[in-house]
């Protein structure tokens, strides 16, 4: 004999185990919804890269970008977020063709455009990285990469290059990250 | 931002400053060996032609004494002090290269600690941008 919840105040009421079952599961979508939605769903994906990627788990966030891309295969940030992972991860060339990649596909698409202007300034092509850069001002209407876009402005125009060393890439150095 | 570098422009100035310093010590030391080699021969000749000077005998004994004294010490005369002088005068010179490689080092650390603040807050930037991007993905 167990006291519903649901049930009248006092009101005493027999409940079998599949109902318990079945309340459990009620309760449990309650409190986190079923991702049926796909673009929940690879947003979902995306948050875990990014947090593996934060934790150096490369690996991982390569495998949670790539379901994200394919629950959202038309989204530009999935993959956006994919070249940013191989920059993080010093694979530089691996990330400038990811990335241009998605500047093509989708140029009015912002996120596409900050990450390929980074991967051309780690590269040390700063004059493609400038025009990179100049189409993420035009893309980014709704100003949500407003403080990356200044910040990489203005390392661009500060930006001695004669006095920076040759970029680093891991492939070179036969290091598989 | 700052532009990063000038230390090839401070290292050029410690060169030149180390540079000046070794030749103002070899001018110091030509300009003592000339003096003392002026000073040993005047004091030979004052006590050559003294006697023939009317009352120059105690002339000539003085500088008998002081040449006999300059033989007696080691270095001659007026080495001894000149040595003291030199050496200070390398500290000093040591010294200011010192402060020099001090003050450079010390604006390389600042340059150091400002790149770091630079690079720390444009990744924490790129961080809390891609979050957010994430945040409010929408078709």
């Amino acid at each position: 004999m167990r006291l519903d919840s649901r049930a009248g105040k006092g009101q005493h009421t027999n409940i079998t185990a599949t109902e318990k079952t079945e309340m459990y599961r009620h309760e449990q979508q309650k409190e986190e919804p079923e991702l049926t939605d796909g673009l929940e769903a690879a947003r979902c994906e995306l948050r875990r890269a990014w947090l593996q990627l934060g934790y150096a788990d490369i690996e991982g966030a390569r495998a949670s970008c790539a379901r994200a891309k394919s629950l959202e295969p038309d989204h530009p940030l999935p993959p956006s977020i994919e070249g940013a992972i191989e920059l993080a991860a010093g694979n530089l060339r691996q990330a400038l063709a990811k990335l241009r990649a998605v500047t093509k596909r989708w140029p009015d698409a912002p996120c596409g455009h900050v990450y390929y202007t980074e991967a051309c300034l780690l590269m040390g092509r700063f004059k493609q990285a400038q025009r990179a850069l100049d189409k993420a001002d035009e893309a980014d209407t709704q100003e949500q990469w407003t403080e990356q876009r200044q910040d990489l402005r203005e390392l661009l125009e500060n930006l001695d290059a004669s006095a920076l060393p040759a970029p680093l890439e891991l492939e070179t150095l036969g290091v598989n990250a | 931002m700052p532009k990063i570098n000038n230390n090839a422009s401070a290292n050029a100035n410690l060169a030149m400053e180390q540079q000046r310093a070794n030749e103002t010590s070899d001018r110091k030391e030509k300009f003592g060996k000339v003096f003392s080699g002026v000073a040993t021969v005047a004091l030979k000749t004052t006590a050559t032609v003294a006697p023939l000077v009317p009352g120059g005998v105690i002339v000539g004994k003085a500088a008998e004494g002081v040449q006999r004294l300059r033989e007696n010490r080691p270095g001659g005369l007026g080495d001894g002090p000149q040595d003291q002088i030199d050496k200070m005068w390398a500290m000093q010179q040591e010294n200011q290269v010192f402060n020099m490689q001090y003050m450079q080092l010390q604006q390389s650390i600042q340059a150091d600690n400002r790149n770091f603040s630079t690079m720390s807050n444009l990744l924490k930037v790129r961080h809390d941008t891609a979050k957010s991007a994430i945040n409010n993905m929408h078709a």
